[in-house]
């Protein structure tokens, strides 16, 4: 049995982020991509410290990004976040960032966490935590 | 299984899921150097190996195997036991 796990969280354009131009640099997108993880974390208990309180660290050892239009100050944008699922001992997430205005797509990305212990040593299979959680979402 | 066979569905999965150049899988290439494969692609090898060969990788049985062929008589050992 599989489901889709999906969240959507709003964006505040700050007008520090914006350059010369108004447009968003492109620097600043991975932090809406992060802020949108976090969001999904809480939203389904798979957050940065239930993963640090199991004994893990998940960073990101990958980011795609493919910039479709530019976002500007003043614009309503929303990141659609969607996990997707894998049997290797690994998050991954695709996203949108989409303008809630126009509904125009902006932007698409992927990333990709691995799990390390705290000595930072990779890990090569699942977490237990991590298979119970897939298990709880009827992933696996 | 044969050893053929393990050497050809190890070929086919690191050419097509690796996406590692099928010029550079030869059977005296090195994982690391030659074929680039680091530890970040060991997540996915360790589910790959399983589901093509029916047993897990443990991360201390792979510090000796440092070319394609290591990795095949590891798996080979593997799967005969």
């Amino acid at each position: 049995m599989s489901t889709t796990l999906k969240a959507e969280k709003l964006l505040t354009i700050r007008f520090s982020e914006v350059d010369s131009m108004n447009v968003v640099w492109h620097g600043t997108y991975p932090l809406y991509l992060e802020d949108a993880r976090e969001y999904f974390g809480a939203l389904y208990g798979l957050d940065y410290m239930t993963i640090y309180n199991n004994g893990y660290f998940a960073p990101i050892v990958e980011l795609n990004i493919k910039y479709h239009k530019p976002l500007r100050y003043g614009m309503l944008p929303k990141v659609v976040i969607t996990y997707r699922p894998t049997e290797a001992a690994k998050i991954v997430f695709d996203y949108e960032i989409i303008d809630t205005t126009t509904n125009e797509k902006t932007l698409t990305a992927t990333s990709v966490q691995i799990f390390t212990d705290k000595n930072q040593i990779l890990m090569w299979d699942n977490p237990t935590f991590y298979t119970e959680w897939k298990k709880a979402h009827n992933l696996i | 299984m044969t050893k053929t066979e393990i050497e050809e569905k190890v070929r086919e999965f690191l050419i097509e899921e690796l996406e590692i150049d099928e010029a550079k899988v030869t059977m005296d290439a090195r994982l690391k150097e030659d074929m680039g494969i680091d530890s970040l692609d060991f997540v996915d090898i360790i589910v790959i190996v399983e589901k093509n060969f029916g047993f897990k990788i443990k991360p201390e049985e792979m510090a000796s195997v440092a070319t394609m062929k290591d990795f095949c008589n590891y798996i080979e050992s593997r799967t005969t036991k």
